[in-house]
């Protein structure tokens, strides 16, 4: 079998990984930093041309004793579903363009929110076990992503057991693969229900729907439920009475811009979403 | 609940809100072309977004009370649209706040998005782009405007 050269980067990343078993967010971001691994030798691995019902590209790069090195192909559009990372106890990942990041806590069986950010082009961010979020590349531009992922025993597959956090669905799927919206039953190894959310993220849930249906040119009974979603009269009232502005408010106007840009691109009404809009706008320097 | 509530009133009662408009205003005799390009970016308020008025004008000003409508074609971050004569083109909006330059830092998650304008106009084109954005509009009153005659 002919043998994949790796580039001289990503050969003195996976040789500073093997010297130790473990390393905390500060050691393995300064190592990625030292590396130096630039957008041009990730090449090799990109797959741009991935199905377009998977969320983004994803290709293994090598993988270790007790860690895995992947790269990730993200075309406009593309995104995650709401995941965790599996066995995954540390680990990094940067971005070689801009993309979406929003990172979320799971206490209980309640998802919500902590914040939402643009990583920019050469950031990276750790990876740890605890970590749950979303990535996202809503830019007009193609972008790799570089991602290591560890652990500190010996393990086969580092990112299965992975968990999916479906809002919409209220259930956590387990699945051992990529971290996609809309798998199918058979990519789906365990589920448990229950799943609750606060309203922020709900909506971002659904607003991920529709782009994933945008994108992926699909139709199918989630996507007549997150259009629904967002037409529903009672959404507004239900808005008005349960949203809390905090620290957080501001990002509810976002996301429900982004969702009506998205319905008015699939040529669905926004009528709803015009309204609460037009009364949040009013209110934004307050919060 | 109570707090959202709260701020609803307030804001409405409020008397010292205000905004200030991007506008193209076509003082001429014949449509213009115009195509707008803008960024995306999911984890701001855009400044500019999918959403353009085109209004008729009271001698160079937008007439608020005539709304007109108008054939959008649009993409995912790019729209095409005809601006009748005497009409005014309203792409963009900052309330409570006052527009100082592109680069200026914009409260509230802000961003100034614009990427690229092109205005057809009596066979010629003219592009304007982020950098040149102050070269072309400017601030009168409360409208920060590209005034074609």
């Amino acid at each position: 079998m002919k043998k994949l050269s790796l580039p001289i980067s990503i050969s003195n990343l996976i040789k500073a990984l093997e010297v130790q078993s473990f390393f905390n967010p500060a050691e393995i971001t300064t190592l990625l930093y030292k590396a130096e691994i630039k957008s041009e030798d990730l090449k090799t691995w990109a797959k741009f041309d991935h199905a377009i019902e998977d969320g983004y590209g994803r290709a293994l790069v090598h993988s270790g004793d007790n860690f895995e090195i992947m790269v990730m192909s993200w075309n406009p559009r593309d995104q995650t579903a709401v995941h965790n990372h599996g066995y995954t106890t540390w680990g990094a990942v940067q971005v070689f363009g801009n993309l979406d990041h929003t990172s979320f806590n799971c206490q209980d069986n309640f998802l919500y929110t902590l914040y939402k950010e643009k990583l920019t082009d050469g950031e990276i961010i750790a990876v740890n076990q605890k970590l749950i979020h979303q990535m996202g590349n809503s830019s007009d531009e193609k972008v790799l992503s570089l991602h290591v992922y560890g652990r500190a025993e010996q393990t086969d597959n580092i990112t299965a057991d992975s968990f999916i956090y479906e809002v919409g669905k209220h259930e956590i799927q387990v699945v051992n693969g990529g971290v996609f919206y809309d798998l199918k039953n058979s990519e789906i190894e365990k589920r448990s229900s229950g799943l609750k959310s606060d309203p922020l993220t709900e909506i971002s849930h659904y607003t991920s729907l529709l782009n994933f249906y945008f994108k992926s040119n699909k139709r199918g009974p989630q996507f007549n439920k997150a259009v629904k979603y967002f037409q529903d009269r009672s959404f507004e009232s239900r808005l008005n009475f349960e949203i809390e502005i905090d620290s957080k408010g501001i990002l509810y106007l976002v996301e429900l811009k982004k969702a009506r840009k998205i319905l008015s691109l699939l040529k669905e009404p926004t009528k709803t979403l015009d309204a609460i809009i037009y009364e949040i706008n009013d209110i934004e320097k307050y919060s | 609940m109570r707090f959202f509530v709260a701020l609803v009133s307030l804001a409405f009662l409020s008397s010292c809100s205000y905004n200030e408009y991007f506008v193209v205003i076509n003082n001429s005799n014949q449509a213009i072309s115009i195509s707008f390009t803008y960024e995306i970016d999911s984890t701001a308020i855009e400044i500019f977004d999918n959403r353009p008025d085109v209004y008729s004008l009271n001698e160079e000003n937008i007439n608020w009370s005539d709304k007109k409508e108008v054939k959008l074609k649009e993409s995912w971050n790019a729209y095409e649209l005809t601006l009748p004569a005497k009409s005014g083109l309203v792409f963009g909006n900052l309330s409570n706040e006052h527009f100082e330059s592109v680069d200026q830092e914009f409260i509230n998650m802000r961003k100034f998005n614009f990427i690229e304008m092109k205005i057809g106009f009596a066979g010629t084109e003219t592009i304007v782009l982020k950098e040149t954005f102050s070269d072309f509009f400017k601030k009168e009153g409360g409208y920060i405007q590209y005034l074609i005659n």
